[in-house]
């Protein structure tokens, strides 16, 4: 090998990141080559004066107030799954109404849990006997229309009907006995199904209110650009004059879809959603306003790097939601920079691996947010 | 003291205590650690305004994510690690908003520093870590300096090993250059 062919190698010599024959063909090239040895003299005095450069320097003011004051309130690990606990049972209890508000007995909560289960049970038979096909709709303010047909008082909506609210109307749907479903204004709804494995409605336009206390998947909302999946919850959904909606979740969970493209989005989270994309990322509607001013550059404006580098940086713990949600919809190297971020805000359960979830291999990534839960709850 | 040391692994009562919200502990575990993650923000980001925001951004962060240390390394590790993390997603975040450039080579507070044998020669090595291109200074910090492995740069960064292996000597090579200008 000759000075030029070997001085690709000099620095992995240096450092002895060499195979150990290449090493000792090195060796043996430096005794017979100044210009060489020079080279890795050089080296190692540069790279032993970087190894005793300080690695401790004080800042020229103390930081500590400026921290301080940026601190936000830590609730401990405890107390999170408490209240996580606390908020399960309250979910529970709430879908039986606002009225059966669970108290303080432990009893009290567990029966209302029981007394839930008995009550999709016997609605389910009672279902049976309700008006096939049809749920009741009540007017609530002005004068909403079933098709052409102006609705005072209590109607009925049947299977393929709309339902239309001007600016002066509202209206409640009945959604068998499973919710309701309040309807604001200058809003147009279509009964779809009225099955009692399948609830569905689209929304063409406008806002609508639903209270669900069915099992999760019972309730559906189709909206032109995705569709709203009942988890067991209550929700506000908009849908504008340009087919784009936006979740907002108030309690439990719904699940956004669109063609394989989905979004879970917990109490206390946003999300849009596009016509031709679907939904977008959800978000904490507390989150850090650049990180929601990013979320939207990344899901619907190819903002792709720039946008992606802002969430990062102000993701918080609880803003894992967000970047969870991103795992799915990343390329290869974003999804890299995503998990590490994660990983830097809450470590990976024992049971989860870097290559499984870069995979994106489900399990791992379902284990991975019944962790990730914990810092998600209100 | 000494079962108080963060930096020798384990979850002290001090590091416990601010796990729990004690802020008092979680000052303690600051002055602890100031210098150490100050040196490395103000080497990567070199500039002194900067480095003092990123220090600031890695304790409140580190606030944030206490909770999350188990244990499994020595604390200091682990804070480094999560301190040079912060710094590395700040960059990215900072690449993008070109109005705001920080790289001017402000390093006055190396100046104070007097622990060094040779402080006109680790002055002169300062300058020329600071002028080196950012992604190359970053690496070169992180390896020669704090003592990562190409592999973990690698994996920190988003970048292959072999991309912080060439990074690396590039910024070798600029270096001595600088410094027999």
């Amino acid at each position: 090998m000759n000075c030029h062919e070997m001085k690709k190698y000099l620095q992995d010599y240096v450092d002895e990141a060499l195979t150990p024959g290449r090493a000792h063909a090195v060796t043996q090239h430096l005794e017979s080559c100044n210009a060489c040895r020079a080279e890795v003299e050089s080296l190692r005095s540069l790279i032993a004066d970087l190894h005793v450069l300080p690695r401790a320097t004080s800042p020229a003011r103390d930081l500590w107030p400026e921290i301080e004051a940026r601190l936000p309130q830590l609730e401990t690990a405890s107390a999170r799954g408490q209240n996580r606990f606390v908020e399960m049972i309250n979910d529970v209890a709430g879908k039986l109404g606002a009225f059966f508000r669970p108290r303080t007995l432990w009893v009290w909560r567990g029966a209302l849990a029981a007394a839930f289960i008995l009550l999709v049970y016997v609605g389910s038979l009672l279902y049976v006997h309700t008006v096939p096909g049809a749920w009741e709709v009540a007017s609530l303010e002005g004068m909403p229309k079933i098709g052409a047909k102006v609705l005072t008082g209590k109607g009925l909506l049947a299977m393929g009907d709309w339902l239309e609210t001007d600016a002066g109307s509202r209206a409640q749907i009945n959604v068998g006995v499973i919710g309701a479903v309040e309807v604001e204004p200058n809003t147009r709804i279509q009964l779809l199904k009225a099955q009692w494995t399948e609830h569905r409605l689209a929304l063409e336009v406008g806002t609508m209110h639903a209270k669900i206390w069915a099992p999760p998947r019972f309730f559906f909302v189709n909206t032109p650009s995705a569709q709203a999946i009942d988890l067991g919850c209550a929700y506000t959904l908009t849908v504008d004059s340009s087919g784009a909606g936006f979740l907002h979740v108030t309690s439990g969970w719904v699940a956004f879809e669109r063609e394989g493209r989905e979004s879970v989005v917990p109490a206390g989270a946003r999300c849009e959603t596009r016509p031709v994309i679907g939904p977008g990322t959800p978000y904490f509607e507390d989150a850090p306003d650049a990180l929601t001013a990013a979320l939207p550059r990344f899901d619907f404006e190819n903002g792709g790097e720039e946008a992606l580098q802002t969430i990062l940086t102000f993701a918080r713990q609880r803003d894992t939601l967000t970047l969870w949600n991103l795992l799915a919809r990343a390329n290869e190297a974003q999804r890299v920079l995503v998990y590490e971020r994660m990983v830097e805000l809450v470590p990976l359960p024992a049971n989860v691996t870097r290559a499984g979830v870069l995979q994106l291999d489900r399990k791992m990534l379902e284990r991975w947010k019944d962790k990730l839960e914990v810092y998600w709850v209100e | 003291m000494a079962q108080e040391q963060a930096g020798t692994g384990g979850i002290t009562g001090t590091i416990q205590r601010a796990q729990q919200g004690d802020r008092a502990a979680f000052e303690q575990l600051y002055r602890e650690h100031v210098d150490r993650v100050y040196a490395l923000c103000l080497r990567i980001a070199a500039n002194a305004a900067r480095a003092e925001e990123l220090t600031q951004d890695v304790f409140v962060r580190l606030w944030e994510a206490l909770d999350s240390f188990r244990g499994e390394s020595a604390f200091s590790t682990w804070l480094y690690r999560l301190a040079v993390n912060v710094v590395l997603v700040a960059l990215r975040s900072q690449r993008r908003r070109a109005a705001r450039v920080f790289g001017t080579d402000d390093l006055s507070p190396f100046d104070q520093v007097e622990s060094a044998p040779k402080p006109g020669m680790r002055l002169d090595l300062e300058h020329a870590i600071a002028q080196l291109p950012e992604k190359a200074r970053v690496i070169l910090v992180l390896h020669d300096i704090e003592g990562y492995r190409h592999e973990e740069i690698a994996e920190m960064m988003g970048v292959r090993a072999g991309t912080s292996k060439s990074q690396l000597h590039r910024a070798r090579k600029l270096m001595k250059e600088a410094l027999e200008k």
